[in-house]
């Protein structure tokens, strides 16, 4: 018997991060150009439609997924024999070339007075500093750190008092200390709380649903991801139990706060997600297929695909709206029709598809050759 | 009577056994061994026969009962063969054969059934203690330090342990049975189990197997230190790192009340 062996690259770890990615084009470029919230009988498709639901997975997919992938980069490490002070290096600078691309990502995007909005790419470079901390800790270490992100959240909100800090919809704060870091821990768009969950999750299912342990179980996955969505119905069920100092909002399923059934609920799904995707592709395919081929692509360059499809839809409504109105953000979910804007989202999935088998060529600009060309020895 | 280390079936009548090139009026019995194998012992009677004719009679049935020992394990060592008063015994790991005057087999067979069934019982320990001795070297250090990654390896490990402790103990019933004394006043039993000792080496051969599985004993032994250690220390440290996160989420709740009883 030897060490923990490497776990091979798993191709349903790239279809679900495509599948995030499609997720996440779709879900900005229908709702920041064409808008469609509290619409009552507007466009077919968009954020007034149910089935609209399933794109608040976008966010918490990547995420997941985050703590997936570390996981198994970190194991495969391991099983090479390499150097543990290395990899903790690597963790550490990927951590904060995250942290600071998600700052220098806000200015550039969301214009200056959003630098500290606390992106998604300011909680998974946070989140690498603590997978850093969790990979020397014991098992339970996640374990309870993320029931306290996630039991603590709404306790949180209700002390920071969250709804002051939305209007309209968005993270509204003043340049002070106190808002800022109330931002980043518990009011902002991805504050640690409860959303740091999602990382250290993934890295705890990592082993349960891809683990190459002869001996590991394999309904664990299936458990797990079944008590933590029946844990979410519950938790939704006994909402009239909750004082009503600590309700800060009225969904029992939503995505800005994440409510406690909105973040066990996608734990579980996506853990029951994974499981299934792995026995299904991972075991049948053998990656060479078209659409994996692309997925594949996709995922090595999520981080790109993440900055170009902001900059492809944002970028012009600010100009746009510039040039109309003389203010950037006149034509903010006015732009255009809904049908308009998800046939520009596909058009950009097109393209990225394409631009992402041009990033995986040797030597090709990317976010990601970047990463790898600051933080990895 | 002999004590066995092994609880064998009474020797059975050897139907199948082929008996080629030995005398008709042959007896072959089966004896099944510690290893899973089987020992068959041909008792061959010196015919009555004039004293001229004896010795060539008697070294054609030696020769012949080599023969039939050494078609059981071909290419391997030639069998032993043990001379003492008028009587030879030939032995091989697998078939052993008696030559003596008939009034006299029986004793020659009880020594014989003796001999094999602790030399079967020190050559299965010896089989094992080698296939053990192998994996050590991938094993000593976690004797030295156990970690995470070790972790899945614990039952292997404690299963290692359990069969050096296993193979420790089967040389510690073994040993004073090898090392007991001749009998007094000597008999012919005694005297061709001691020979057969002698000419096979069993002495130094368990005093290789005791050294060997000591230092099994002493490598899983100390795994099991070190799991022991590092299971409670790991224990331990969880508890800790409750204790950590607890007192970092007091810390971030006060931080947040603090804090936001001074935002704008």
């Amino acid at each position: 018997m030897t060490g923990p062996r490497a776990t091979p690259r798993q191709a349903s770890i790239d279809v679900l991060r495509a599948a995030a990615i499609v997720l996440m084009t779709l879900v900005h470029f229908v709702e920041n150009l064409a808008g469609s919230w509290e619409v009552v009988d507007g466009a077919f498709i968009g954020a007034n439609r149910y089935w609209w639901m399933p794109t608040g997975f976008a966010a918490p997919l990547f995420t997941f997924l985050s703590g997936v992938s570390y996981r198994l980069w970190a194991d495969a490490q391991r099983a090479r024999g390499r150097d543990e002070d290395e990899v903790s290096k690597i963790t550490a600078r990927r951590g904060l070339f995250l942290i600071l691309f998600g700052f220098a990502f806000n200015v550039l995007v969301w214009l200056p007075e959003d630098v500290f909005n606390w992106d998604i790419l300011t909680l998974i470079g946070t989140a690498m500093l603590a997978l850093e901390v969790v990979r020397r800790a014991p098992p339970a270490a996640p374990l309870v750190a993320c029931g306290l992100l996630i039991g603590l959240a709404p306790v949180l909100r209700a002390v920071a008092d969250y709804r002051a800090f939305w209007a309209a919809g968005y993270f509204d704060y003043d340049f002070t200390v106190a808002d800022v870091v109330l931002g980043y821990l518990a009011t902002g768009y991805f504050p640690v709380f409860p959303w740091l969950a999602l990382p250290l999750a993934g890295y705890v299912a990592a082993p349960l649903v891809y683990g190459m342990d002869p001996g590991r179980s394999q309904r664990m996955p299936w458990l797990a991801g079944g008590l933590l969505v029946a844990a979410a119905a519950a938790v939704m069920a006994l909402r009239p139990l909750v004082p009503a100092r600590l309700v800060t909002h009225e969904q029992l399923w939503s995505m800005f706060p994440p409510t406690t059934g909105y973040v066990l609920g996608t734990i579980g799904g996506m853990i029951l997600l994974a499981a299934a995707l792995h026995r299904t592709l991972d075991a049948r395919s053998s990656g060479s297929g078209p659409l994996v081929r692309i997925a594949g692509a996709m995922s090595r360059h999520s981080l790109s695909l993440y900055v170009l499809h902001h900059v492809a839809h944002v970028w012009p409504l600010w100009l746009a709206g510039f040039v109309a109105a003389g203010e950037p953000d006149a034509l903010w979910q006015v732009a255009t029709p809904v049908p308009t804007a998800l046939a520009w989202a596909v058009a950009f999935l097109l393209l990225a598809a394409w631009l992402a088998e041009q990033m995986d060529r040797p030597g090709a600009p990317s976010a990601e050759s970047l990463l790898r060309w600051l933080c990895e020895p | 009577m002999t004590r066995m280390i092994t609880t064998h079936e009474p020797f059975t009548a050897a139907a199948g056994i082929p008996v080629d090139g030995l005398p008709p009026d042959t007896t072959v019995e089966r004896m099944p061994l510690a290893d899973g194998g089987a020992f068959e012992l041909a008792l061959v009677a010196i015919p009555a026969t004039d004293a001229a004719s004896y010795d060539a009679v008697f070294a054609e049935l030696v020769g012949r009962g080599s023969s039939w020992a050494a078609a059981a394990t071909p290419g391997c060592d030639p069998p032993l063969v043990v001379p003492l008063y008028g009587t030879h015994v030939i032995w091989s790991p697998h078939r052993g054969v008696a030559v003596a005057p008939a009034d006299r087999l029986q004793a020659m067979r009880a020594a014989v059934v003796e001999f094999v069934d602790r030399e079967a019982e020190l050559r299965d320990i010896e089989r094992r203690v080698a296939a053990a001795l192998e994996r050590v070297d991938g094993d000593a250090p976690l004797a030295f330090e156990f970690d995470e990654p070790s972790l899945p390896r614990k039952r292997e490990l404690a299963g290692r342990f359990r069969e050096a402790i296993s193979l420790r103990r089967r040389l510690a019933i073994l040993a004073p049975l090898l090392r007991q004394p001749a009998p007094q006043p000597p008999t012919l039993a005694g005297q061709v189990g001691e020979r057969l000792r002698d000419r096979s080496r069993v002495g130094e051969r368990l005093e290789h197997a005791v050294e060997q599985a000591d230092l099994l004993e002493r490598v899983y032994a100390g795994c099991g230190e070190r799991v022991a250690e590092f299971v409670a220390s790991r224990r331990h440290a969880a508890l800790e790192w409750v204790i950590i996160l607890l007192l970092v989420a007091e810390v971030v709740l006060l931080a947040v009340d603090l804090l936001a009883t001074h935002a704008s």
